[in-house]
């Protein structure tokens, strides 16, 4: 008895012990809520406070509850005065039965019919187009997080690497955002498919589907993969780069299942990086590209873009569909590209025009004996599907270490990750640059546009910047930032990847 | 009459044979073809720590190497890397591998350069025992154990005493081991030497889909995965002035292919190693039961490893310390006390010039029998100078004899660990030096009931233990790590001990087993983080073994659980569980010289999806033929009590 004693005794000082404190992390400007970490200058349910919420239509501003962009207080409502019947033009200044607000040449009164090019939602006048209260039709309100643009909500998403994390921001305004979701750990690529945004995270192996609806939770899909790095869509399936197996993975989108996983090239050490397609009449080719390793520098590993066949990723997976969604033909050897003693590094791609452009990073052995230093121009390798030929195209050496591609109307936007944006004109037979325009971002990563609104991200910190690709000298003076640092003393920022998504 | 004096810290163990061969000598049963020892739970250097030791004599034949044979104990997790000679670390108590001080003969290998120990660049050849003490163990034996120690002991130097012992099996696996000690200057010679080697081409299961769930695996072969490593020691111990003269000289030297991982193989990967360590010390006793010691040890290291870059990484490192010991043997107890001081220089690729860091510790503690030695109190401190960095350690344990062969011990203790030069001036690739690091601690209590009688031997304990400010490697920009104090871990558990002495009459069967419940926890990290499972750490373990010994015959069979762990902070990455059966046979062919032929099983049931925490394929089943010979019977054995 004394000896069962005499354990229990021990046992239970030893549980005693364990009640220990606890100490949660948050990035840099976060601060704990309950549970949660919380931007409290922009969490509007935690304004500058935990749970302060900003009540009638205001948002949180710089930890501050404010009216949105173009919205006045009125009383304790945010309402917009060019456009709203009960306070047109001035706050409480109504509008008579029979009569609407509305807007022309900087007027605003109550009138009898809207102004031409306005459309009346109730007694109010509205641009349909741009109205973030009516954005497309009437009453569909776009939320924080979201402008609207060409009529419909769109939003900037950005994956923030290091606190594993998507943000939504404001394309019209992107120091505005709303609060970020979680993507698994260390979100690395952004794509969208139909109402979802996809992020792949490198780290965890997983993909995360995030709804374009911003309130809506993500889902996360554990794939078990090793360091993903790139995220495509083609034949409504979502492909991942799968670099630590060499391999790349078909994902079914509306179950999160694993269709096909398809190795390309000899080993992991290939380093499976950008996928592109091109289709046409007896054209349904997948290209992937083979980075290679940047720690020894073994020529002969990647240094190619492998090709796909790709016909089976519109029934694989389905009764009757075949067995695999890709089937490996080939590959490209774009070796060629780079200047000696570099080697090539081909990354990310595009199909524009019918033509296959992937982004070749040219690199030599640079600090710590890593491939990481410009061995020439940056090049894009531009190849043609039908027979698939390669021909190499010169960025300049004002852009070195090329990565993200993005394509507005018919310019080729390229990131240039040792400084610059290069821009590319696309609508002559062969590519012309344009110029290489300085990006007010360290190291360039990746580029998408929403609408006419371009965006590039840094490689070196968490910050956007945004640009005008169709008059790049009105472009901001400023990058944005929209990634925090992870927790402090050893956080950092990354912004590893952008895209623009729409609400239907 | 050599003095019998239980030293602190490392010295203690460094010689203990010489000079305190009947504390640290199990009871020997001589039976007709046995040799059975108590599976004892006290070391030498900490007797009411919590200890298990392991005789390697219990596993002869069995091809075991230290870190198999560590396996056997509780509270301990092996790191295995590929098996076959590859890299493998051990952590005690959910610590860090580089939170385990690891002694050869009380000298340790953890270098001031930093990272853990590899415990297969110790040749098994060597093995007398092993001691495995969990628990912050700084007070007794220097900073560093953090988790706890393990000690490998070498041979002993008994006169005329001999044995050899050679394998061979499958990927091409063989060793050849032999030993002999003889009489020379009124004292012991010993001398032995060992080499291994194996092809490491196994065969194993791969799958080159991991994403894919249910496609077939595929059978490869592991390529690169050769190892050799020879070793030799030679061990004095002569009469000198009234005292003992003890010396030792331990050289071994290895190549390995390192072979990557089974989805990026790296067939031009290697690494090359070499460790001398010799050390002299020298003990008398005095008037009034006082006793004088010291010892001075030097070790020189050198490592090259060709790793991605075709231009070889090259490490090399040198340390000498010398230190002075007192005892004192007063009415109630003995007390200890001691002095070291060491310096170690490192020159390694990326440091821009070798460094130095010199140590010194002073170390005082007692052993008091109290209550007519029913009560044994054994208070130790010890400051530590470790560079830059000092600090305290201590730890007070107890034991109280409860009668019938019951017991129960207890200790409470702190111990911390210097940065090492790696993680503080260290930079390669993309790995970054932060000289800005302070020591991570470790505070713990743990308490165990003993059951010690005819029937066998029992042990049941918990623990607690508390890390803080544990140096991990987080990311600073992409794929950059920089080391930060950025860990906070509880971890606390059970562990229990059962040994059975011989029975069921001529089948003379026993049994042994080993059980560890862990629980871990991160009490600092993200909000998806905090409160988790620390990675790798699995919350159940479980060793057993059975064997008989039928006449001339020996058989045993073994199994080893390891329970489901996680591979990432957020839990959400499980690895599975695990089961490997071992087994195994022996016979005794010429009494006389105890020749006896043994044959062992590994991974018996051809598991060909083993893999290691990191992915990398574990050896499929492989068997072992050993013959061996001596001049003590010293094959087939059985453990358990007399």
């Amino acid at each position: 008895m004394n000896r069962s004693l005499l354990v229990v005794a021990a046992l239970t000082a030893l549980t005693a012990l364990s009640g220990c404190q606890k100490e949660t992390t948050c990035p840099a400007g976060e601060a704990l809520c309950g549970n949660a970490c919380l931007d409290l200058a922009t969490d509007s349910a935690n304004c500058g406070a935990c749970a302060n919420a900003c009540a009638g239509g205001t948002i949180c501003k710089a930890g501050a509850c404010a009216c949105p962009t173009g919205q006045s207080l009125c009383g304790s409502t945010c309402v917009d005065l060019a456009t709203d019947p009960a306070h047109c033009g001035a706050c409480a200044n109504a509008c008579a039965s029979g009569s609407v607000c509305g807007t022309s040449g900087g007027a605003t009164a109550c009138v009898l019919d809207c102004p031409a090019g306005t459309s009346a939602c109730g007694a109010a006048c509205v641009t349909l187009a741009s109205d973030r209260l009516n954005c497309g039709a009437c009453g569909k309100g776009c939320v924080t997080g979201e402008s609207c643009l060409a009529g419909s909500c769109s939003s900037l998403q950005v994956a923030c690497f290091s606190v594993n994390e998507v943000r939504a921001v404001e394309p019209l305004e992107p120091t505005t955002g709303a609060a970020p979701r979680a993507a698994g750990v260390g979100p690395i690529a952004l794509t969208t498919l139909g109402a979802d945004i996809w992020a792949a995270a490198s780290i965890s192996g997983s993909l995360i589907r995030l709804p374009v609806e911003l309130a809506v939770a993500p889902t996360e899909y554990l794939l078990a993969g090793n360091d993903f790095e790139y995220i495509a869509t083609h034949a409504g399936r979502v492909l991942i780069s799968n670099a630590g197996a060499g391999t790349v993975v078909v994902v079914d989108p509306a179950t999160g299942a694993v269709l096909d996983e398809v190795p390309v090239g000899k080993s992991a050490a290939e380093n499976v990086k950008g996928i592109a397609f091109a289709t046409g009449p007896g054209i349904e080719l997948a290209f992937v590209s083979l980075y290679g390793d940047s720690v020894s520098g073994d020529p002969t590993i990647g240094q190619k873009v492998a090709v796909l066949n790709a016909a089976g990723l519109y029934t694989c997976g389905q009764p009757g569909g075949p067995a695999n969604c890709l089937t490996a033909l080939g590959s490209i050897d774009v070796s060629g590209g780079a200047d000696a003693p570099g080697l090539a590094f081909p990354g990310r791609s595009i199909t524009v025009g019918g033509k296959v452009y992937v982004a070749l990073a040219n690199l030599k052995k640079g600090a710590y004996g890593y491939f990481t230093d410009p061995a020439g121009p940056g090049r894009l390798a531009v190849i043609d599907p039908i027979d698939t030929s390669v021909s190499f195209f010169s960025l300049s050496a004002a852009c070195g270490n090329p990565g993200g591609l993005a394509v507005h109307g018919t310019s080729l936007w390229v990131a240039c990750g040792a400084g610059g944006l290069a821009e590319v004109d696309l609508s002559g037979a062969a590519p012309v640059l344009v110029a290489v325009h300085p990006a007010a971002v360290t190291s360039p990563g990746n580029v998408a546009f929403c609408g006419d609104h371009g965006f590039v991200t840094d490689q070196r910190s968490g910050d956007v910047y945004p640009f005008d690709p169709v008059n790049f000298a009105a472009s901001p003076a400023a990058a944005i930032p929209v990634c925090p640092s992870s927790a402090p003393p050893y956080g950092y920022a990354w912004a590893a990847d952008v895209a623009c998504a729409s609400r239907p | 009459m050599r003095s019998k004096i239980p030293f602190l810290g490392v010295l203690a163990l460094s010689f203990s044979v010489a000079t305190t061969p009947r504390a640290e000598e199990p009871p020997p049963v001589v039976m007709d073809e046995q040799v059975v020892r108590v599976p004892r739970t006290e070391a030498a250097g900490d007797p009411t720590g919590a200890a298990t030791v392991i005789e390697a004599s219990r596993f002869a034949g069995e091809a075991k190497d230290v870190a198999q044979l560590v396996a056997t104990a509780p509270g301990v997790a092996i790191n295995d890397y590929g098996g076959l000679g590859q890299l493998t670390t051990v952590s005690i108590r959910g610590s860090t591998a580089d939170g385990v001080l690891v002694l050869l003969d009380g000298l340790p290998l953890n270098s001031a350069f930093g990272g853990a120990v590899d415990l297969s660049s110790i040749p098994r050849g060597w093995i007398e025992r092993i001691e495995v003490l969990r628990g912050p163990e700084g007070a007794l034996y220097g900073a560093g154990a953090l988790g706890g120690v393990v000690n490998v002991v070498t041979r002993r130097a008994a006169a005329d005493q001999w044995s050899a012992e050679a394998t061979g099996g499958s990927f091409g696996s063989a060793s050849l081991a032999a030993d002999g000690a003889v009489a020379a200057l009124g004292g012991t010679l010993l001398l032995a030497g060992s080499g291994d080697t194996t092809d490491g081409r196994f065969p194993y299961l791969y799958d080159p889909t991991p994403t894919l769930p249910g496609d077939p695996l595929v059978a490869r072969e592991r390529e690169n995965g050769a190892a050799r490593r020879a070793g030799a020691l030679a061990k004095l111990s002569v009469p000198v002035l009234d005292g003992w003269l003890d010396t030792v000289v331990q050289a071994s030297a290895g190549r390995r292919g390192l072979p990557g991982f089974a989805r990026n193989p790296t067939p031009d990967d290697w690494q090359r190693d070499g460790r001398l360590l010799v050390a002299a010390r020298y003990a008398r006793g005095g008037p009034g039961g006082l006793t004088l010691g010291g010892r001075v040890s030097g070790r020189f290291d050198r490592l090259d490893v060709r790793a991605g870059d075709p231009v070889p990484y090259r490490q090399r490192g040198a340390a000498g310390g010398a230190a002075a010991e007192l005892g004192w043997s007063h009415g109630a107890g003995q007390l200890s006390a001691q002095l070291s001081a060491e310096a170690e220089t490192v020159e390694a690729g990326g440091l821009p010039s070798a460094l130095t860091r010199w140590s010194t510790g002073l170390a005082v503690g007692d052993d008091l029998l109290l209550l007519g030695a029913r009560l044994r109190v054994a208070p130790a401190l010890r400051f530590d100078a470790v560079g830059p960095f000092s600090g305290l350690s201590g730890k007070l344990g107890g034991s109280w004899r409860l009668g019938d062969g019951w017991s129960v011990r207890a200790s409470a203790g702190r111990s911390f660990r210097a940065p090492s030069l790696a993680e503080l001036y260290f930079q390669q690739g993309l790995v970054t030096p932060n000289p800005d690091l302070v020591p991570e601690t470790g505070l713990a209590a743990d308490a165990s009931l003993v059951a010690d009688g005819p029937l066998g031997l029992a042990t049941l304990g918990g623990h607690v233990t508390r890390y803080r400010d544990l140096i991990l490697y987080q990311p600073t920009w992409r794929w950059r790590l920089q080391p930060f104090n950025s860990g906070q871990a509880l971890v606390a558990g059970i562990e229990a001990e059962l040994a059975t002495a011989p029975m069921l009459g001529l089948a003379r069967a026993t049994f042994s087993g080993a059980y560890t419940f862990l629980f871990t926890e991160l009490l600092k990290g993200r909000t998806d983080e905090v409160g988790n499972q620390v990675p790798y750490r699995p919350r159940q373990r479980l060793y057993a073994r059975a064997t008989a010994a039928p006449g001339r015959f020996e058989l045993h069979v073994e199994a080893h659980y390891v329970g489901r762990r996680f591979s990432d902070t957020r839990n959400v990455e499980p690895i599975p569980a695990t089961l490997l059966w071992n087994a195994g046979a022996a016979v005794t062919l010429y009494r006389p010289l105890a020749v006896s032929l043994h044959a062992e099983v590994k991974n018996l049931l051809d598991d060909r999806t083993l893999t290691d925490g990191l992915g990398n394929p574990l050896p499929s089943r492989m068997v072992l033929l050993t013959l061996r010979a001596g001049s003590s019977p010293t094959t087939p054995h059985t453990e358990g009590t007399p």
